[in-house]
């Protein structure tokens, strides 16, 4: 993977302010993935926007590590059923226009 | 503008203490916050409210104010002036969530009561806002793969529309909402398009459906016709004695398949047979003959 996309996970943390064992904790939950380069743990910056948001969780509305992988798992089933009623609301136009 | 009962929308009396106050508003924002609720209007403008009462109810100072001149928010501006004379209040800000929403849509009635400076952030936000627009466009603009500008927020972007792109999808293009705070990454911008279908073909992600009509004798006898495609005319053979209703299918000949340049989906064209009209003596004479040979 690039390099340039890859931030040091305790970079992260200090411009966050959130503790490591954070971002390890949900790594364990297998909710963000972390890659190792040169003996260094980072976070790719496709992720920064998920992860944010499950500090939000976290740090915001007292959501423990439990919850938000419960919700998460949710979210992934929302937004699978959003995409699937796009596609029927598409499917229905064609019947119906024709 | 109306008036707004707080207290109301986070449920709790108007005696509540601070702590409760926290609790309905962490118990609410919960249930609305637009990160567990995606793509949900109906959410968002509750969170909203919810947001609102707790940035009026959780501040001391913004809860007196709108305990004495709530219902009377007119009066607002002497109470102001009366503040004015004393100690400004210092006290810190509650915490407030954050997430990827317009914050800034605050009531009218709490705009007048409490301005727009009452606002302010004890944590730093470091993502811009995510704008959201709509973009409409012919089916036919969504064939090739092109390029266009738009103008958000009085800023022109060039994007590049991929080919194939579905009715009500949205593409990301990063980096171009609001702008973020503190050196923080700029928010995205979330297109969605609206494809208007003006043509005679219908479309179910990449095939295309059409109809042709085919006269009688050729539908009996069979021959060549001409058929148009999304990109063209075509040849096709039809067999004889081809049935009403017939579907035949061209390979390649549909729409292009999203983000996977040079292929495409396939055309189906149901054949519909027109039989002739105002039959000449003559002609009804021969198909008297030709059903007797029956």
């Amino acid at each position: 993977m690039d390099r340039d996309n890859l931030i040091p996970i305790q970079e992260f943390c200090a411009h966050y302010q959130v503790p490591e064992t954070f971002i390890s904790s949900l790594y364990d939950y297998e909710l963000i993935e972390i890659i190792t380069t040169e003996n260094t743990q980072c976070i790719s910056v496709t992720q920064i926007r998920n992860i944010e948001k499950l500090i939000r969780f976290h740090f915001e509305m007292d959501i423990n590590l439990e919850g938000i992988h419960a919700i998460s798992n949710l979210l992934d089933k929302v937004e699978s059923l959003q995409n699937e009623i796009k596609r029927l609301h598409n499917k229905i136009d064609f019947y119906e226009n024709q | 503008m109306s008036y707004i009962d707080y207290y109301k929308i986070l449920g709790v009396p108007k005696n509540a203490s601070e702590k409760d106050i926290k609790k309905a508003y962490r118990k609410l924002a919960r249930l609305y916050h637009p990160d567990l609720n995606p793509n949900d209007k109906e959410a968002e403008r509750k969170f909203k409210e919810v947001n609102e009462a707790h940035e009026v109810l959780s501040h001391p100072e913004n809860r007196k104010k709108y305990d004495e001149y709530g219902k009377d928010w007119k009066h607002a501006e002497e109470f102001e002036k009366a503040k004015q004379q004393q100690q400004q209040y210092q006290g810190s800000r509650q915490q407030q969530y954050h997430g990827n929403f317009e914050e800034s849509d605050f009531s009218d009635f709490f705009e007048s009561m409490f301005g727009g400076g009452s606002r302010q952030h004890s944590r730093t936000m470091f993502r811009g806002q995510d704008f959201n627009a709509e973009l409409q466009l012919d089916l036919k603009d969504v064939f090739t793969t092109h390029k266009r500008t738009l103008t958000v927020n009085n800023k022109n972007i060039r994007i590049t529309i991929p080919a194939g792109v579905e009715n009500g999808q949205v593409i990301k293009i990063k980096g171009h909402g609001g702008k973020g705070v503190n050196n923080g990454p700029n928010g995205d911008l979330y297109i969605k398009f609206n494809i208007v279908n003006n043509t005679n073909f219908k479309r179910d992600k990449e095939n295309l459906y059409t109809t042709v009509s085919l006269d009688l004798y050729k539908a009996l006898l069979g021959g060549d016709v001409m058929v148009d495609t999304f990109d063209g005319k075509v040849k096709l053979k039809v067999k004889p004695e081809t049935q009403n209703g017939t579907q035949v299918k061209l390979k390649g000949k549909g729409f292009p398949v999203y983000k996977k340049e040079g292929q495409f989906g396939d055309l189906y064209i149901t054949y519909n047979i027109k039989t002739p009209t105002n039959l000449t003596e003559k002609e009804k004479e021969l198909f008297t003959e030709l059903s007797k040979l029956r």
